[in-house]
């Protein structure tokens, strides 16, 4: 038995790095820790966070799997699941560091991202008793109907657990059904209307009979199929994309039947949230340890080099959610804070633009205050020549090899604000101040409680004592920093200030002219749209309240992004000279293009990399035959995988009436023999051979057999 | 509840012990048992992880021909998704490199399209699941009862003093005490109706049928002991150049199949263990299994040592002599004729008689390799002979012989089969020499 309390050290150290997240702007749920050995780790790891979940024998399988996959050296630290309250685990093998970064990786990261962000927050958080209660139910079937019927059906449910639409919670796709007295509303024959002054036979010109005809007999045939649907003969009017779901209304099921579909498709739905914004949550949950940890402060000097292996062992080799989500995280970061994005910085072509945008950035923000070509134009530029040249030789915030070209922009956003918010500070610190009385007189109350330990030592009890007068404050949400952190922050601002000083009183010589080209004055004059600086915090959380993996990777990743962390696609080439291997295939990357690497990454996360499907009649033959469909994106289904689903599905679709697929076959071209590949090099490749599909239907009539017929 | 888990892993393990059973025949031909040494440890079978099939997508076959529109720097014109041949890409990796360049050969267990790529320096690799199992355990006992059907020892003869003993127990007797689980239950019940009947005089309802104490008849075993024979079996293997690895690993497959099921079969069966290439050397099992040399190929080395064994340590009067040589067939030509001599002067007599039993078989190793196949690009087959001439001219020669044997092994999938062939009770020649 594993002691399962969460320790007190690390609860105090919770205290202090869920203060920094909430300081930072992140918000989460109450979160509850629990102490895991390694079985118990795999255990959750296959129940996906629940504790309780249906037995079955995937599970079992999974698990080894795990267990294997641990043998071979990977590792779970923390597992947490979208509830509320959340629960955490953590692994009781894990050092104090390490306990540190999961706590901020988990707890801050994830927390904040369950909570807020739009796909998993629809869902009920509720979910440790639903799970359970699901389980109950299930053991309850098997003693009632006999454990070999409720796990065969069980089985035949989970092969179709990934034919669910995924957006449903957001989207109603039913039309709203009509009343009964209502009036079909009568389509009309589209014409395009001739201006006045043309001659009469010019509208058989623009109105051919051909045309007409032609939408005649698409609205007959509209208005046939809306009969039909009213009738009842075609289901449903539209395609169905959650198949589950319909067979839930439609198929001739027992009681438990129903419920076990229910139970499936409740759980894949749940499961499916956290799921579609993997690459976004390990993401942000990554930007925001590094955050947390190194950039505030928590790892202490001893500690730096534990977090920087494991940080790299994430986020280091290879590419996986965590690296992939963590660069786009920083990258959207950066460009907003220096408005890399629109047509001012896509369309621009001009290479001293693009190589010195930082600056290009100020010049035009300049443009944008005081006009082009005015004097208070050239005065500001003269004061940002001064400010880059201090900056640069470290006479400013930062160390000279500290210092690097990104953080002019905000810095000197920074600068132009400092006297403001040096007031905005002093005021606060006060009321630090003032509320860290009431912190230490409660700290002497609890050192004298927790004498026992030598490991509680007061710095750390100051969390908890913080963390309870503050929430005795109402928790308001400037006494979240310290005075040590406002007195850090006063001491930058000050020597912001003093670096003004010395620029406004001349003391400083510009050693170096910064001039402007005249290109930029040119692209500045095309964008007359004033730039904006300084959004990157904003953005970052706009974007992790609103999107999912797809619209992520579709909308943030750029070129250059691509290029800087060297993403390429690979593929096979055929018949390549490898020394000690001789002639074989070979891998071989085949491009860097963007656009190809992106869609790779979105082909592999649509529809969490399943193939869609959808209902298209349920009233096939006007038998009550099911048809389903596959939207086919140039990959081909797995033919024995198919047929064992549709065997499955004839279970589902209660065992009497015959269920078809439809779907696409590709004749893949073969392989040409190597003298007809050899090109001689700097010629074009060779040509694409034609790619043929054909249009095949299967059908399950009997649930062994199944029939193909091309179509 | 942690804990939970257990049972789901029982039952998946329950699920497991039916399906080896029932899927032996595949196992066996895909090499996936792992044999113990004679008379220790257990067998441990990797058996595939279950699937609940789901739609999924099919890999791109490995033989398509999809060109690369960005190969020579052509990708802008292109734009990158035009003309649809971004559908060749199988992976996204990171790292150095320009597009065109080679990462790495395509290894046996790299999953295809498996998505997840990994580059560093320019040098990566797909990643994806392999074809890995589960391991089980299980004893050499409940797989020998299976296995029993399959196989026999051909020609066994009553030889020697030492060594081999055959016997065989048939519950033919009946006696009045014994082990419960050998109770006679028809014979006991008979017993019983009897007593009954006896006390009341004829048959009615009101008899119940009891057994007591004196009821009971246990089946008594009858054993019956045959003849003690003496056998050994000599595996000779060529370890030359021209073995690549996976004709060594059939190879071993085979003897080790070979080894396993004679061992466990025949109490006392001596095993003797060559490797040659040109010149041959006595092993041990461990060494047979692990060593490799690569130089040329001599047969007859092998042949002599083995002849030279069986003289000092194995007279033929006193032992039935059985030899399994496996080689790729690539012999020196002048020495195809020595070894033919060999076995056909020195070895055959030894095996030959009313008395005499013994065997000898070869079995060619000709896995599919590329440069066997003019297709893909090797040398035409007219500077490799599709297969070497060791196998033809022993099976020429031999033809009316019956006790000597060829085969041909050409994939892991064949070692059951030729194994049956060799040790069949009446072993026919199969002459798979036709081109």
């Amino acid at each position: 038995m594993t002691e399962r309390k969460f320790p007190t050290i690390l609860k105090l150290w919770k205290y202090e790095i869920e203060r920094i997240g909430r300081k930072r702007g992140l918000s989460f749920p109450s979160i509850i820790y629990e102490m895991v050995n390694d079985d118990e780790m795999w255990e959750m790891v296959t129940y996906a966070g629940f504790p309780v979940r249906y037995h079955h024998w995937t599970w079992g399988q999974e698990f080894l799997d795990c267990k294997n996959s641990g043998r071979m050296g990977s590792t779970v630290y923390e597992l947490i699941a979208n509830t509320d309250p959340c629960y955490g685990f953590l692994l009781n093998l894990n050092s104090l560091d390490t306990q540190k970064l999961v706590i901020a990786h988990a707890g801050c990261g994830h927390g904040d991202f369950f909570k807020n962000n739009v796909h998993c927050r629809k869902i009920s958080k509720d979910m440790h008793n639903v799970f359970a209660d699901h389980a109950a139910i299930i053991e309850q079937f098997r003693t009632e109907f006999g454990k070999e019927r409720v796990d065969q059906f069980l089985e035949a449910c989970m092969s179709l657990d990934t034919m669910i639409d995924f957006l449903d919670s957001f989207i109603d796709r039913f039309p709203i059904p009509r009343q009964e007295n209502q009036e079909r509303a009568k389509k009309q024959l589209q014409k395009i209307q001739s201006s006045e002054d043309l001659p009469y036979y010019m509208d058989e010109i623009l109105n051919p009979i051909e045309f007409l005809e032609a939408q005649r007999k698409r609205i007959e045939e509209e208005e046939k199929k809306e009969i039909d649907v009213d009738r009842g003969v075609k289901i449903p009017a539209l395609p169905v994309r959650d198949i589950l779901g319909f067979i839930l209304l439609h198929a001739p099921l027992e009681k438990w039947q129903r419920a076990i579909v229910y139970i499936i498709r409740e759980e894949t739905l749940f499961l499916y949230g956290p799921a579609q914004t993997k690459i976004m949550n390990e993401g942000w949950a990554s930007f925001w340890h590094e955050e947390i940890l190194i950039k505030e402060g928590v790892v202490d000097d001893a500690e730096l080099f534990p977090f920087a292996q494991k940080h790299a062992g994430v986020l280091g080799a290879g590419i996986n959610p965590y690296q992939l989500g963590h660069a786009m995280w920083n990258d959207i970061y950066l460009r907003w804070n220096t408005n890399r994005y629109g047509s001012i910085y896509n369309d621009c072509v001009i290479t001293s633009i693009r190589n010195r945008w930082d600056e290009f950035a100020m010049c035009k923000y300049f443009i944008d205050r005081y006009g082009l070509n005015t004097i208070a134009f050239h005065n500001a530029w003269h004061e940002f020549s001064l400010f880059l040249q201090e900056m640069q030789a470290g006479r400013g915030t930062y160390l000279e090899e500290y210092f690097l070209s990104d953080y002019i922009v905000t810095e000197w956003l920074r600068y132009e604000r400092a006297c403001q918010t040096v007031d905005k500070l002093n005021v606060q610190l006060e009321h630090v101040q003032k509320f860290e009385c009431d912190v230490d007189a409660l700290l002497q109350d609890l050192v004298t409680k927790e004498t026992n330990s030598e490991m509680i030592t007061p710095h750390l009890l100051r969390f908890k004592a913080r963390h309870d007068c503050w929430q005795a404050n109402g928790s308001p949400h400037e006494l979240l920093w310290t005075s040590i952190e406002l007195k850090r922050e006063l001491s930058r601002m000050y020597t912001l200030i003093s670096l003004h000083d010395r620029i406004n009183k001349r003391e400083i010589n510009l050693e170096k002219e910064l001039k402007i080209p005249q290109e930029w004055f040119v692209w500045a004059k095309k964008n007359p749209d004033p730039i904006i600086l300084g959004q990157g915090p904003q953005k970052i959380f706009e974007v992790r309240r609103t999107h999912n993996d797809i619209s992520f990777i579709d909308e943030f990743f750029t070129q250059e992004l691509c290029d800087q962390k060297q993403y390429f696609v690979f593929g096979i080439k055929y018949d390549e000279y490898v020394p000690d291997y001789g002639m074989t295939d070979v891998w071989t990357i085949r491009s860097r293009n963007y656009q190809r690497v992106k869609s790779f990454i979105i082909g592999q996360y649509l529809n969490l990399g399943r193939p869609q499907v959808e209902i298209l009649d349920a009233n096939f033959n006007n038998n009550r035959e099911l048809y389903i469909k596959h939207l086919h994106d140039d990959r081909d289904l797995e033919r024995k995988d198919l047929l064992d689903v549709l065997r499955r599905l004839w279970i589902i679709w209660g065992k009497q009436k015959t269920v078809h697929l439809e779907t696409l076959e590709t004749e893949w071209p073969k392989k040409r023999p190597w003298w007809e590949q050899w090109r001689p090099p700097g010629s074009p490749p060779l040509p694409l051979q034609e790619i043929k599909r054909k249009k095949i239907r299967f059908s399950c009539t009997n649930g062994s057999e199944i029939s193909t017929l091309y179509i | 509840m942690p804990g939970r888990i257990w049972e789901d892993v029982y039952e998946f393990m329950r699920i497991l012990r039916g399906k080896w059973r029932t899927d032996l025949k595949k196992l066996l031909e895909h090499g996936q048992l792992t044999f113990p040494r004679p008379g220790e440890g257990a067998v441990i079978v990797s058996i595939d992880r279950i699937h609940i099939p789901r739609l999924h997508f099919a890999p791109i076959p490995p033989d398509a021909d999809i060109p690369n529109p960005s190969e020579n720097g052509n990708e802008q014109e292109s734009g990158g998704l035009d003309g649809k041949g971004n559908l060749g890409d199988r992976g996204i990796g990171r790292g150095k490199g320009k597009p065109g360049d080679i990462l790495g050969p395509i290894k046996k267990g790299d999953g295809e399209g498996e998505g997840q790529g990994e580059g560093e320096e320019g040098k990566g690799a797909g990643r994806g699941r392999g074809g890995d199992g589960i391991n089980i355990e299980i004893s050499p006992e409940e797989l020998l009862e299976l296995l029993r059907e399959m196989l026999e020892l051909p020609w066994l003869q009553p030889k020697g003093s030492r060594k081999i003993k055959t016997e065989e127990r048939k519950y033919t007797d009946i006696r009045r005490q014994g082990p419960r689980s050998l109770l006679h239950k028809r014979r006991t019940m008979k017993n019983s109706l009897k007593r009954e009947l006896a006390g009341h005089g004829e048959l009615g309802p009101e008899i119940e049928m009891i057994p007591i104490r004196d009821d009971r008849r246990f089946r008594l075993p009858h054993v019956i002991i045959k003849p003690k024979t003496n056998a050994v079996v000599i595996y000779m293997m060529d370890v030359s150049g021209s073995m690549g690895i996976e004709e060594r690993k059939v190879v071993r497959y085979f003897c080790s199949l070979c080894s396993f099921w004679l061992s466990w079969n025949y109490d006392g069966l001596v095993e003797e263990w060559i490797i040659h290439d040109g010149e041959a050397d006595r092993v041990s099992r461990d060494e047979f299994f692990t060593t490799y040399r690569g130089g040329g190929t001599i047969a007859s080395s092998a042949h002599k040592l083995a002849l030279k064994i069986i003289e000092e340590e194995y007279p033929s009067h006193d032992w039935n002599i059985y030899l399994v040589y496996l080689s790729d067939g690539f012999n020196y030509t002048e020495d195809d004729l020595v070894c033919k001599e060999l076995i056909r002067e020195q070895f055959l007599p030894m095996i030959i008689g009313a008395d005499q039993g013994g065997l000898y078989n070869y079995s060619e190793v000709d896995v599919e390799r590329w440069w066997r196949q003019p297709t893909t690009g090797g040398p035409p087959s007219s500077v490799f002979s599709p297969t070497g001439n060791f196998g033809k001219m022993i099976a020429e020669t031999f033809r009316d012989q019956e006790r000597v044997s060829t085969g041909m092994l050409k994939k892991m999938e064949q070692v059951p089969d030729a194994i049956k062939r060799v040790f069949q009770k009446k072993a026919k020649k199969e002459v798979t020499y036709n081109d």
